[in-house]
C-alpha cells in the first residue's frame, strides 16, 4: 500500500504538467490553424461552363481592411482604401476540384464555416444542381444555414456591384435577407432547407433569386460637378422565387405569386397588403402581423385531388387612402372581407403558375402522403407530371384587422379635401 | 476489493446512464432511422420496454449474489468451465464495447474537427486517460461522473433551442409500413439500452443495495427521454429522409440552431462536444474498468491494476484494427444487437433461471445498508 501511495503522489504531480504541456503545444495537432492564415469565404457562386465543368466564384472577406481605424493597404497616389474583399474564381470538374485549385491563387487557407451564401446562376440550377449539392451536404466547415439563391445574370456582377460598399456584397446580401420578413416577396431558404426539399416526396425546391437592376436614384447632371459620392448605377434586388422540378430550375415566381407560395407554407410573418376600397376609388394599405397556414388534403369519390388550404391572418390598419370611417366595426369587416379575398387571390395566382410549371412547391404531395399514404404509393411516381397540375385548390382565408395606430376616421374624411 | 471503495445508488444510476449515453447518440439515431423512419420515436419506447425488462432481469440477478461480480459467481452458478466460459464472454463484451467506442470517438473527432489528425492521437489520448480513470477506481469514476451529470442541461438547451423548428408533419405517415421497420429500427438504440446491465459488475460497491432495481430502471428510463430528447428533434427539424443519411445526427442537429434575431445563439457544437467528450470518456473509463477488473477476477488476480496498462495498450490496437474506415464502423455500430444480446439479456436471464433452480442466493455482509 505504501508504494502504491507513492506513485499515486507522482502521478497527482505528473499528471497537471502532462496536461498543461499539451494545452500550449499540441491544440488543434496536426489541424492547427492560425486565425491569420485563414481566408473567411463570406459567399461562394457555383456557374457551370460547357464540357461539364463547374465555374467556382468564391468572396474572401480582407479583415485587415474591414475593421475599423487606420486603413492598410492604401492604393499609392488616391485615397481609395483597400478593398474589404476579393473575389476569386475557378473552374474545375467537381466543386472540390474547383475548390482546391483556388489555393493556387488564394495566399490564405480557405475557410468555409463564415460562408453566408450559395449562389447558382440560373444556367447552373437549368441544368440541375444533382451533381454539384452533395458536396455542399457533406461538407463539415460549410454550414447548413447559409442561404440558397438563384441568379439572374453573370454571378461576377452580382459579387461585385458597383458603388462604394462598406461590407463586401456577401454581408450586403445577408443584410437584406435577415429583415426579408418586411416584404415577404421573396422566401427565405437556408442550404439545410433546401437539401431537406431535395430529398423529400411530393415536396420540391424553392429558392429566392438575386438579380441587379439599375438604380434610378443615380443622377448625372451633365453641367454641374459631380456629387461626392454618386449613387452606384446598379443595385441588387432579391425578389421572386426559383421554382425547381427534382434538381431542376424550371420557373419562377413572381413577388406577388411568391407571397402566394409563403401563405400556403405559413411563412408569411409581415409585410404589406394593399386591398381596394369598398367604394371602389382609392386603397386601404394593412400591415400583415403575422400568419398561420393548415393544408387539408381530400380525395373526392371520383378520385379528383383537392387541397383546402386555411389561412388565419392578423393585420393592421396603416393607411387609408379614401373617405371611409374605420372607426367603425361594420367597416372593418368590410374590410376583413375584402383583405380575405387579395391573400386568396395571391394564392390561386401562385398555384396556377406552379402548375403550369408542374412543380410542387407547396408541398401538396406531402400532404397527401400524410394523410393518404397507400393512395400515395400510386401516385408518387407519377405526382409532378400527371396528379399536381390537375389538383384543385380551394383557399379559405379567415383575417383580422386588429389595430389602426393612432387615427381613427382618416384625414380624407373631413371633406377639407376634394375628394 | 475495498480499494474500490463505496458508490451510492444514485451514482450507480448515473455511472449506468453514462455507460450508454455517449454512443447512444453518436450512430444510433441514424441507424434506428434508417430503418424506421418517421417512426423512430416508437422505436426508442420498444427498445425502452426491452431495456427494462434486461435491466430488471440483471439486478435481480445481482442481487442474488450482492457481494460479488458476475465474473466471480458465475463458476458457482454453472460448474468451473463453463463458468469460466461465461466469465471470458463478459470481460470480452466489456473489452469490445471499449473498443468500439474509442473508435467511435476518434472518427467523430476525425470528421467533425480534425480531418488531418490521425486517429491514433485522439485514441491514445483518450484511453491514457481512462487508465487513469481505472487506476483511480471505481468511486473517483462514479464522482466525476456526477459532477459532468450537471452538463446534462445541454440537452434540455439544445432541445430548447430547436424546438420551434420542429414540424410536427415530418412525423406523418404515422406507421405508413407498418410496425415491423419500427421494431427493426428499436434494436439499435435496444442493444445500447441493455449496456446497463453493466450493474452486474458493480453491485458488490453500492452501499445500498436494496435500491438497484429501482435506480436501474430509472437509469434506462433516464436514457430513453435523452434518446428521444435527440431523434425527436433531429426528425423533426431536418425529416426522416434526411437524418437517415447522417453520419452523426446529433452533431448536424447542433449545428442547425438558428434564431434569427439572436444569431449569437447558433452554433452549439462546441458546447455539445464539452458534453459529449466526456461522455465517451466515461464510457470507456466504465467499460475498461470493468473489463480490466473482470479480467483480473478470472484470472484470480489479487489486485487488478498492473492490467491496465496492457489493457489500454491491447484496447487501442483492437481498436484501430478492428475497422477499416468509418463506414465498416458503422456497419458493425449497426450490428450490434446481435453481439450485445447474449451477455446483457440471454445470459442473465439463463444465470438467474439456474440460481432460482438450484437456489443459490447469497446475504449481504453489512447489515445496517439494509431497510
Amino acid at each position: 500500500m505504501k508504494d502504491e501511495g507513492r506513485s499515486v503522489f507522482g502521478l497527482r504531480l505528473l499528471a497537471p504538467l502532462v496536461l498543461l504541456s499539451l494545452a500550449v503545444f499540441a491544440t488543434g495537432c496536426w489541424d492547427l490553424r492560425e486565425v491569420e492564415d485563414l481566408g473567411f469565404a463570406v459567399a461562394t457562386a457555383v456557374d457551370t461552363v460547357p464540357l461539364g465543368e463547374v465555374r467556382l466564384l468564391v468572396q474572401v472577406i480582407n479583415p485587415r481592411a474591414l475593421g475599423g481605424g487606420p486603413r492598410g493597404g492604401v492604393t499609392a497616389g488616391a485615397s481609395i482604401p483597400a478593398k474589404p474583399y476579393r473575389n476569386y474564381e475557378t473552374v474545375g470538374r467537381t466543386v472540390f476540384d474547383a475548390m482546391r485549385e483556388l489555393s493556387l491563387n488564394v495566399p490564405k487557407k480557405l475557410y468555409f464555416a463564415q460562408n453566408r451564401e450559395i449562389l447558382f446562376t440560373e444556367k447552373m440550377a437549368q441544368k440541375g444542381l444533382g451533381e454539384i449539392i452533395d458536396f455542399f451536404d457533406r461538407s463539415v466547415q460549410i454550414r447548413k444555414l447559409a442561404y440558397v439563391l438563384v441568379v439572374k445574370g453573370k454571378m461576377e456582377e452580382v459579387m461585385e456591384p458597383p458603388g462604394a460598399l462598406a461590407a463586401s456584397p456577401a454581408l450586403r446580401i445577408e443584410g437584406i435577407m435577415r429583415h426579408q420578413h418586411m416584404a415577404n416577396h421573396y422566401p427565405m431558404v437556408s442550404l439545410g432547407d433546401f437539401l431537406g426539399f431535395l430529398a423529400a416526396g411530393g415536396q420540391e425546391a424553392y429558392c429566392p433569386v438575386i438579380r441587379l437592376e439599375k438604380n434610378p436614384t443615380q443622377t448625372l447632371r451633365p453641367h454641374e460637378p459631380a456629387p461626392l459620392a454618386p449613387e452606384p448605377y446598379l443595385q441588387i434586388k432579391i425578389a421572386g422565387t426559383a421554382l425547381f422540378r427534382k434538381d431542376k430550375l424550371v420557373g419562377f415566381l413572381n413577388e406577388h405569386e411568391t407571397r402566394g407560395l409563403l401563405w400556403t407554407q405559413g411563412k408569411v410573418q409581415g409585410g404589406h397588403l394593399d386591398i381596394p376600397c369598398p367604394s371602389g376609388k382609392g386603397k386601404v394599405s394593412l400591415e400583415i402581423l403575422r400568419s398561420k397556414a393548415r393544408m387539408k388534403p381530400e380525395i373526392a369519390g371520383d378520385g379528383r385531388l383537392r387541397v383546402t388550404v386555411k389561412i388565419r391572418e392578423e393585420a393592421n390598419l396603416v393607411e387609408t387612402g379614401c373617405p371611409l370611417d374605420v372607426g367603425k366595426v361594420e367597416v372593418i369587416k368590410q374590410l376583413e372581407t375584402l383583405q380575405a379575398r387579395v391573400i386568396e387571390r395571391e394564392v390561386t395566382d401562385a398555384v396556377r403558375r406552379a402548375q403550369e410549371y408542374k412543380s410542387d412547391a407547396f408541398g401538396f404531395g406531402a400532404a397527401f402522403h400524410r394523410r393518404y399514404p397507400r393512395q400515395w404509393r400510386e401516385m408518387k411516381d407519377a405526382w409532378a407530371e400527371e396528379f399536381f397540375p390537375e389538383v384543385e385548390v380551394k383557399v379559405v382565408a379567415d383575417t383580422k384587422i386588429r389595430r389602426t395606430n393612432l387615427r381613427t376616421k382618416p384625414l380624407i374624411l373631413e371633406r377639407k379635401f376634394k375628394y | 476489493m475495498r480499494e474500490e471503495g463505496k458508490v451510492s445508488a444514485f451514482q450507480v444510476t448515473l455511472y449506468q446512464v453514462s455507460a450508454v449515453l455517449a454512443t447512444l447518440v453518436l450512430f444510433v439515431p441514424t441507424i434506428a432511422t434508417m430503418r424506421a423512419r418517421q417512426d423512430v420515436w416508437l422505436s426508442g419506447v420498444l427498445a425502452c420496454l426491452f431495456g427494462l425488462l434486461a435491466v430488471f432481469i440483471a439486478a435481480k440477478l445481482a442481487l442474488r449474489f450482492p457481494e460479488q461480480t458476475v465474473i466471480q459467481y458465475t463458476p458457482r452458478l454453472l460448474g468451473w468451465f463453463l463458468g469460466k466460459m461465461a466469465g471470458f464472454i463478459y470481460v470480452f463484451f466489456f473489452f469490445f464495447v471499449a473498443y468500439i467506442n474509442q473508435r467511435q470517438f476518434g472518427e467523430l473527432m476525425t470528421t467533425a474537427y480534425y480531418p488531418s489528425t490521425p486517429i491514433i492521437v485522439f485514441i491514445g489520448i483518450l484511453t491514457l486517460l481512462a487508465c487513469y480513470l481505472v487506476y483511480l477506481g471505481l468511486e473517483v469514476l462514479c464522482r466525476v461522473i456526477v459532477l459532468w451529470g450537471a452538463f446534462g442541461v445541454t440537452f434540455f438547451v439544445l432541445l430548447a433551442l430547436v424546438l420551434k423548428d420542429i414540424k410536427v408533419s415530418n412525423f406523418l405517415p404515422f406507421l405508413e409500413h407498418g410496425i415491423g421497420p419500427v421494431v427493426a429500427g428499436a434494436m439499435a438504440p435496444g442493444a445500447l439500452f441493455i449496456e446497463t446491465t453493466i450493474i452486474l459488475m458493480v453491485i458488490p460497491f453500492m452501499s445500498d443495495k436494496n435500491r438497484a432495481v429501482r435506480n436501474s430502471l430509472a437509469a434506462v428510463f433516464m436514457l430513453f427521454v435523452l434518446f428521444e430528447m435527440v431523434v425527436v428533434p433531429a426528425v423533426g427539424v431536418m425529416g426522416a429522409e434526411s437524418v437517415s443519411r447522417l453520419m452523426f445526427p446529433y452533431f448536424t442537429l447542433s449545428r442547425r440552431v438558428h434564431i434569427p434575431i439572436l444569431p449569437v445563439l447558433e452554433r452549439q457544437d462546441a458546447i455539445l462536444m464539452v458534453f459529449w467528450v466526456g461522455g465517451l470518456l466515461w464510457k470507456l473509463g466504465v467499460f475498461m474498468h470493468a473489463g480490466v477488473m473482470g479480467l483480473g477476477q478470472w484470472l484470480g488476480l489479487k489486485s487488478h491494476r498492473p492490467l491496465i496498462f496492457p489493457v489500454g495498450a491491447l484496447l487501442i490496437a483492437l481498436s484501430m484494427q478492428g475497422w477499416e474506415s468509418v463506414i465498416d464502423l458503422f456497419a458493425a455500430a449497426s450490428e450490434t444487437f446481435y453481439i450485445a444480446i447474449f451477455p446483457t439479456f440471454v445470459l442473465p436471464a439463463l444465470l438467474l433461471l439456474v440460481a432460482v433452480l438450484r437456489g443459490m442466493r447469497d446475504e449481504p455482509l453489512n447489515r445496517e445498508d439494509e431497510g
